[in-house]
């Protein structure tokens, strides 16, 4: 005789009204095709992948390469498409994964065009992937009446409610810092700059303001997860949500992201919230669950979870600071906690004669590339074997290549980043026993501390 | 983790002894805007119509002279009449706001740069080719022709180019008859390149007149700059005005220092030998220095609002003070100082320079960077400026 399910398992499998899932699926469909159309639309392909002529590699993705500019187009295309197929529910098994892949394929592309909401949205496309979110108000249940069902097992919600949990607390972790809690940067860099904003800019010009909004977005990020779990607090808090996205959004560039959070913490509420919106019944829901989950299923999430809670921690296991030395910086939700600008050129010697060279990034990057690449020790490597292999190629190598990169992180006096001395060409391609990283400078960011 | 142990004592022991200033946005960047405009851009502007209209007089001056057969004395004027007008604009080199900025990129961007000086595009073999056909004695020239026959690089090679060959390769056609025609005219060369030199002198003095004409008045370029982020001005905020003339400021990163210094230094791959003077700005004029300098002093003049020997005026240097940075403020000053010694220490010319005492224009390279390296690293750091081109793409 077998053993049925338990009560952890009853919990996960029990069916929930589909509704909630089935709007995140409309709405994330439609956010990403407005997003991809907005992207196209403000010339971003041109300026992002077909103007550069160098791009930085993910490690273990070195050959994925740039499609020329009708490639580009039709990439867009692809993903617009499969978006609104999301969207409608058509197709949906095939639209998720062409959308999955191609959206990480272009994710891949350069890494100065990486973001954490970029991220976001690629983990979210693949629990769209897994989860069975065309089963209800989709075209795929109307052309196939037993694919339909008004429900879902809660373990559907229970993921997504995971995945944006693990992206806020740890956003909340992020500002853990003495920058961030005790220095108010780089917020009040930022905010200082937009004392003209409408209405509120004479506060932002305040330094009390930025103290104030550094601790409450330190409170929000690590809490607000909580209290969008509890029935009682959970309109306040959405309420808080909706403001918080909202000031993010006049105050910084951040794209799609405000509105891509406002969406997916709906999924907090009860289940049925989109019907009273519809005037639509409840779903019928059975009183308890017979079904088990799949084992090796359960094997991989649990090992998916925990990728997710230890990756963002990975940079604990190196010294120093993760914002100077970005060594665990990506995928670990350190959202917009440091302000870094930085001056980069290489001073390439020739090993056969001696002769030097000084080498502006601008040589081989965008300005944009330049800025983003100038904090990130990884890519400054990066670009150091690039230089070196260029050399060899017009017949001027072999050569070493030493960066000569000053950085100033929330706003203090400009700092080494990388060991002068030291060849990059050299160097191994990682950076977890990168001896030419230099420690972060040890004086406070500019400005008043708050003790 | 480790900092922030130590911060949490600190926020116990609540003690503010000794701490700097708290940064405040008190700092009136329209006051800057309105401040640069009148007492660095416009003057800047003024003072190069001055001389282009000088430059006019003087190409005339020689032009009559050539013309009835001894253009030598009127010449030389000439050249120092085109020396005046370039340093002049060198200056306005870091000026490329507004319509001198590059159309679809800069603000009301008309791309007049160009149109008074092309370099680093220029052509000297095209502006022989003009010569030989005569080409400029069309009334409505240099409309419809490429950039790279008129301004002030064109004018500057029919200027000081002493040698009666061409800069074209042999077999090119203007080397299959037409050149060696034109030198068989007794005293011909001198008297086209004359002739050709007038229509540029008076096309530059017409666009700094154009120039002058769109900065100044109501509705003038000048007032929208000062006036961002109010009603009229094309900036929807003085920040993005302010971001600019910041964008303006990298051109001595990329011209100066990278074009002008590195490239005839030897220090890039664009040159295959040790130096590479022929690279040098002004090659003609020998001026690549003097650019330089005023390159420098126009830097300067941005960075303080005003030159360092006049009254204070509302520049970076206050807005940097403003922001809780004054040591940057004195850095950067020093170090512009210091860049400027040392370019002007250069001996002689810069093709001179680069041949006694590479080293020391490497220095002078260092000293330039040294001011770049400010701009690019705890500048743009503690003002939140946008780099060039920053704009492309969101952010988190």
């Amino acid at each position: 005789m077998t053993e049925g399910p338990k009560g952890w398992e009853q919990h996960l499998t029990r069916p929930i009204d589909a509704a909630s899932l089935v709007a995140f699926r409309v709405m994330f469909g439609l956010m990403m095709a407005f997003g991809l159309a907005r992207f196209v639309l403000q010339g971003w392909i041109d300026k992002l992948y077909v103007g550069p002529n160098f791009f930085f590699k993910y490690p273990g993705f070195e050959w994925v390469t740039v499609p020329d500019r009708a490639g580009l187009y039709t990439l867009f295309a692809v993903l617009f498409v499969s978006a609104l197929l999301i969207a409608l529910g058509l197709f949906y098994r095939a639209a998720t994964i062409v959308f999955f892949f191609a959206f990480a394929y272009l994710q891949l592309l350069d890494v100065t065009n990486y973001l954490n909401h970029y991220y976001f949205v690629l983990l979210l496309a693949g629990w769209l992937v897994v989860l069975p979110l065309h089963r209800h108000y989709s075209l795929d249940a109307r052309r196939r009446p037993a694919l339909a069902s008004a429900t879902l097992p809660a373990w559907c919600l229970y993921a997504l409610r995971f995945q944006i949990g693990v992206l806020y607390v740890y956003a909340g972790l992020a500002k853990l810092s003495v920058d961030w809690l005790f220095h108010a940067q780089p917020l009040q860099i930022w905010l200082l700059n937009r004392s003209e904003t409408p209405v509120l800019g004479p506060l932002f010009a305040l330094p009390a303001t930025a103290y104030l909004m550094s601790w409450a977005g330190f409170f929000y990020d690590l809490s607000i997860p909580f209290w969008l779990s509890f029935r009682r607090t959970r309109p306040y808090a959405y309420l808080v949500v909706l403001t918080f996205h909202f000031v993010t959004h006049v105050l910084f560039e951040i794209g799609m992201f405000p509105l891509i959070m406002s969406v997916v913490t709906l999924l907090f509420f009860d289940p049925s919230w989109p019907r009273r919106f519809v005037r639509s019944a409840p779903a019928p829901i059975a009183a308890a669950s017979t079904s088990r989950l799949s084992r090796p299923a359960l094997a991989v999430f649990a090992v998916y979870a925990a990728v997710q809670v230890l990756v963002p921690l990975r940079h604990f296991v190196v010294p120093g600071d993760v914002l100077w030395n970005e060594v665990g910086m990506r995928y670990a939700w350190k959202v917009m906690v440091r302000e870094k600008n930085g001056s980069i050129s290489y001073r390439v010697r020739s090993k056969a004669t001696g002769r030097e060279w000084r080498v502006s990034a601008h040589e081989y990057l965008t300005w944009r590339q330049a800025n983003e690449m100038s904090g990130q020790p990884d890519l400054i490597l990066q670009l150091a074997h690039h230089i070196a292999k260029d050399f060899g190629a017009k017949g001027l190598g072999p050569v070493e290549v030493y960066a000569d990169a000053l950085v100033s992180w929330n706003g203090r006096a400009p700092a080494r980043l990388i060991d002068p001395n030291i060849d990059l060409s050299a160097q191994p391609d990682t950076v977890l026993t990168a001896q030419y990283i230099l420690p972060e400078p040890p004086e406070p960011p500019i400005g008043r501390p708050l003790y | 983790m480790r900092r922030l142990v130590p911060g949490l004592f600190g926020l116990l022991a609540c003690s503010n002894a000794g701490t700097p200033t708290p940064p405040s946005d008190n700092f009136d960047r329209n006051a800057l805007l309105s401040s640069l405009e009148s007492q660095v851009i416009q003057p800047a502007h003024q003072q190069f119509l001055v001389e282009a209209r000088a430059l006019e007089t003087a190409a005339s001056a020689w032009d009559q002279a050539a013309q009835a057969g001894d253009g030598t004395a009127a010449r030389s004027n000439a050249q120092g009449a085109w020396r005046s007008a370039m340093r002049a604009w060198q200056a306005v080199e870091l000026l490329q706001l507004g319509p001198v900025g590059r159309s679809g990129l800069a603000t009301g961007g008309l791309s007049l740069r160009d149109e008074v000086y092309s370099w680093p595009t220029v052509n000297p073999c095209r502006v022989d080719q003009e010569l030989v056909v005569s080409d400029y004695q069309r009334a409505d020239y240099p409309n419809g022709e490429l950039i790279n026959v008129y301004g002030l690089a064109a004018l500057e090679y029919l200027l000081f180019q002493d040698a009666t060959q061409n800069a074209c390769a042999p077999q090119l056609e203007i080397n299959q008859g037409p050149w060696a025609a034109l030198l068989a005219e007794p005293g011909a060369l001198e008297k086209r390149r004359a002739a050709y030199g007038v229509v540029l002198a008076r096309h530059v003095a017409q666009k700094a007149q154009q120039i002058v004409d769109l900065w100044v008045g109501e509705a003038g370029f000048g007032r929208q700059l000062a006036k961002a982020g109010q009603a009229g001005s094309p900036f929807r905020t003085a920040q993005a005005a302010v971001d600019e003339v910041f964008a303006a400021m990298f051109y001595l990163d990329l011209e100066a220092k990278d074009r002008k210094m590195a490239t005839p230094a030897g220090l890039s791959t664009s040159c295959p030998t040790p130096t590479c003077p022929e690279a040098l700005e002004s090659p003609w004029s020998k001026a690549a220095k003097d650019n330089l300098v005023a390159n420098l002093q126009m830097f300067e003049r941005l960075y303080l609002g005003n030159s360092p020997e006049a009254a204070a005026a509302p520049g970076f240097d206050d807005f940097l003070i403003a922001r809780g940075a004054p040591e940057l403020a004195a850095q950067i000053q020093a170090d512009t100082t210091d860049a400027l010694a040392r370019v002007g220490a250069l001996p002689g010319t810069m093709d001179q320079a680069l041949t006694q005492d590479r080293n020391q224009v490497i220095e002078a390279y260092e000293a330039v960077k040294k001011v770049t390296d400010d701009l690019k690293t705890q500048f743009v750091t503690v003002l939140n400026l946008r780099v060039p081109d920053e704009g492309a793409g969101d952010n988190d």
